[in-house]
């Protein structure tokens, strides 16, 4: 049996390139979670959920551009974080200003669920960290990945993952003691 | 001590190495807004047209062939002497599917429709499935079209600069070569060029892209830095985040890390980083630079990090013979 999720990434983007879907589906279980991190790294996190269709929408209309990554598999992920990255810029451009909200703001839908109000919180404390400390957090606590993971996936070195991460926890740290004792 | 390499080894091979308490904690607070795929299927609106799925593979690589086929036939057949005398400026050679054709003004192809379009006495260029593309000016002072949204690929015989495809994000002036442009709904461009070089500009910022080479671009802030189609996945990943960068500490790190994946033949990418840096910024890429291609003797250093634009032109044509 072909066992989608234990498939490399490389091989999944070969098939969804020539327009498999359920190849294309498996990289949506596999970095969707990611997807969203990078997401809700500058947008919160409940807009990030329904950006994060968008995003695999636009990659599967751009599939035709899979081709580097199917010689380099781990391009896969970082090209679907690239098309998040614009989504999430896009989204915030085509903003109107009226309507523009707090960031600590909850959702409707999250309304009445006090677990999930407070991770907005929390994440609205990190997207007001300096730019190069949140995604690195969010990937690493909302995406779940490893730093190991996180500097194959943005390219960036170990040490400055490590560093990043490092420093934007510390700086996190900060910012909830101010808001606790607020 | 330790220094920064061992730090590295050790981190790589422990790396989510016991949060302390106040990070699991965190993990703890924000673990209700992960995105939960089980409860989010993917939901891909149907497209309008597609092959059989048995046939795709085969389809593509019978399009890769077609296209190849009359990239060929544009070398062999069409000379510069070749012209008709009082030829249209542009004509259509050749289409299928929905394709709707104003001989002033414009040519679209919809879903699955394609066409071949004669620019004057130069080439050819095809339009894809789509894609819409503005006559904008035909003659002899030189051909330009505006490509709207979807893909072209151009296939010029002429001097230089004679002829040029407009996006929303800048202008690809021809140097004599075959290329595909293709334009995204929000206005973003890509560039990839298949023999010869393009030149794109927006705005007074410019891209030199030669063969095997592909740049992007943005409405509003011109093209990006040229990278080799095959680059490195880091070296991919810090140029979008160098072109995502918000604030200063973003765009040093995001150098920092260009700088570090770059290898030889990427001189191509930084030299056009050193060309857009500001003066602070000089010095780390004029010496990665360096290591690969020694500072001609008669270019003062200073003056490349001083960023003279007489001395960054006299190195760039020692550095092109990688690119």
């Amino acid at each position: 049996m072909d066992d989608l999720a234990r498939t490399p990434d490389g091989e999944l983007a070969r098939r969804a390139r020539l327009g498999d879907r359920a190849a294309f589906d498996a990289l949506y279980r596999r970095f969707a979670r990611g997807v969203h991190a990078v997401l809700a790294a500058r947008v919160r996190a409940s807009e990030a959920e329904d950006l994060v269709q968008d995003v695999f929408v636009r990659a599967w209309r751009a599939r035709g551009e899979l081709r580097g990554e199917l010689r380099e598999p781990d391009r896969v992920g970082a090209w679907l974080f690239t098309i998040a990255r614009r989504e999430a810029q896009a989204a915030r451009r085509d903003r109107v200003p009226a309507a523009r909200l707090p960031d600590d703001l909850a959702a409707p839908e999250a309304a009445g669920s006090e677990a999930r109000d407070e991770a907005e919180r929390v994440l609205a404390e990190l997207r007001a960290l300096p730019e190069a400390y949140r995604e690195t957090l969010s990937l690493r606590l909302l995406g779940e990945y490893s730093g190991l993971e996180i500097a194959r996936l943005t390219g960036m070195t170990h040490g400055s993952v490590r560093v990043n991460l490092h420093k934007g926890m510390e700086l996190l740290r900060e910012r909830l003691s101010r808001r606790d004792e607020r | 001590m330790k220094n920064e390499e061992d730090l590295d080894h050790e981190w790589a091979n422990d790396p989510r190495a016991a949060p302390d308490a106040f990070e699991a904690g965190l993990e703890r607070a924000i673990a209700p807004a992960r995105y939960d795929v089980g409860k989010q299927p993917l939901n891909i609106p149907s497209e309008p047209r597609r092959a059989s799925k048995r046939n795709r593979a085969l389809a593509a690589a019978a399009v890769a062939a077609a296209i190849v086929a009359i990239m060929w036939a544009a070398v062999r057949e069409l000379p510069d002497s070749a012209s008709p005398s009082g030829a249209a400026a542009f004509e259509v050679v050749g289409s299928s599917g929905d394709v709707d054709w104003d001989p002033a003004r414009r040519l679209e192809c919809g879903a699955g429709g394609t066409a071949r379009l004669r620019i004057g006495s130069i080439g050819t260029v095809e339009l894809s499935e789509h894609s819409r593309l503005a006559l904008e000016q035909g003659g002899e002072d030189g051909y330009r079209v505006f490509l709207e949204r979807g893909t072209l690929t151009a296939s010029i015989f002429a001097a230089p600069r004679l002829f040029a495809v407009g996006t929303p994000s800048g202008l690809a002036v021809d140097l004599g070569c075959v290329y595909r442009t293709h334009v995204e709904d929000d206005g973003s461009a890509l560039i990839e060029v298949v023999s010869g070089r393009v030149s794109f500009e927006a705005d007074g910022v410019h891209a030199l892209v030669p063969s095997g080479a592909e740049c992007r671009a943005r409405p509003g802030r011109g093209p990006g830095l040229p990278r080799w189609s095959d680059a490195s996945p880091a070296l991919c990943a810090a140029l979008d985040r160098l072109e995502f960068a918000d604030d200063g500490s973003e765009r040093a790190s995001a150098i920092s890390a260009l700088i570090a994946a770059g290898e030889r033949r990427d001189s191509l990418t930084l030299f056009h980083l050193l060309e857009r840096a500001q003066t602070s910024e000089r010095e780390p890429i004029v010496a990665r630079l360096e290591s690969w291609s020694a500072i001609p003797a008669t270019i003062e250093r200073s003056r490349l990090v001083g960023g003279d634009r007489e001395a960054l032109l006299a190195w760039r044509d020692a550095l092109r013979e990688t690119w």
